[in-house]
């Protein structure tokens, strides 16, 4: 009989089962592609702590460490585009009218939910205004490459970069909140295992994605 | 609740600088009441499913 666990989707074997890579484990998230998740995580952590520790009242030299991170993350991002463009398959994540037949659970997806594609996407919006406009708010910034210039645009230019920054910013908040939720869930562990080791197990792929549009590639390591 | 930060230019007009971080509750409250919305909506689900078998 199956133990009634308040969760009932987070049972102990759960853990042993993320710690042994079983013979059919198949591939979701290849290496370079975890990296570029887990380094746009952490870089967007630390832009988010530095750009908004500081609005609530956390003094700190915030400005050097922001664009520093803000850097990394424009590195990132182009990395993933370089990834998605070469390597990935974009069209994966392309949004279509047949991901709103998940929503009556009539259809399994492909690679990605419908959610998982919403939540990339919107973090993708946020991330690509965050990167343009911090990009050239660093003109402001005195750097050991660039001549420092605040007058390059008129204060009511500068004044809708800002505003789409500090818009991209409250998202990315909003964004992070709920990504972390979801990725936590006992019922969402294979993806946040996916994430960390690469591989779900066939049965996984089987019960959550259609084999015919997602049969994920074998994991031959 | 203000929409934007305002200051002033070298001639004294008022400008925008960003937008109000009064707006950064509603951003952290939004992200709360989402997962509140889903946390009563997997309830429902899951009882759902267990009294139809």
């Amino acid at each position: 009989m199956a133990a009634n666990y308040p969760l009932d989707d987070a049972r102990p074997a759960d853990a042993a089962r993320d710690a042994a890579r079983p013979g059919d484990a198949i591939e979701r998230h290849a290496t370079p592609d975890r990296w570029f998740h887990w380094i746009t995580a952490l870089t967007m952590l630390v832009l988010l702590a530095t750009g908004l520790l500081p609005v609530v009242g956390v003094r700190f030299a915030w400005v050097e460490i922001h664009w520093i991170a803000g850097l990394v993350l424009v590195a990132a991002v182009l990395w993933h585009v370089v990834r998605a463009l070469g390597w990935q398959q974009p069209r994966a994540m392309g949004l279509r009218w047949r991901d709103l037949r998940e929503l009556t659970a009539r259809e399994r997806p492909g690679k990605y939910s419908l959610a998982q594609k919403l939540m990339h996407h919107a973090f993708a919006a946020a991330l690509l205004v965050a990167v343009v406009t911090g990009s050239l708010m660093l003109v402001k910034v005195q750097t050991p490459f660039l001549e420092r210039n605040p007058y390059l645009f008129s204060e009511r230019t500068w004044g809708v970069i800002h505003v789409l920054h500090d818009l991209s910013a409250l998202l990315a908040v909003t964004l992070v909140i709920l990504h972390v939720y979801f990725a936590l869930l006992p019922e969402k562990r294979m993806y946040l295992r996916a994430m960390t080791k690469g591989w779900m197990t066939r049965a996984e792929a089987r019960e959550h994605h259609d084999p015919e549009r997602w049969p994920g590639p074998e994991r031959d390591e | 609740m203000d929409l934007f930060r305002y200051g002033h230019d070298a001639w004294g007009r008022e400008v925008i600088n960003g937008l109000s971080w009064d707006l950064l509750g509603l951003a952290v409250g939004l992200g709360f009441a989402v997962i509140a919305v889903h946390w009563v909506w997997r309830a429902v689900a899951r009882t759902g499913r267990k009294g139809g078998h």
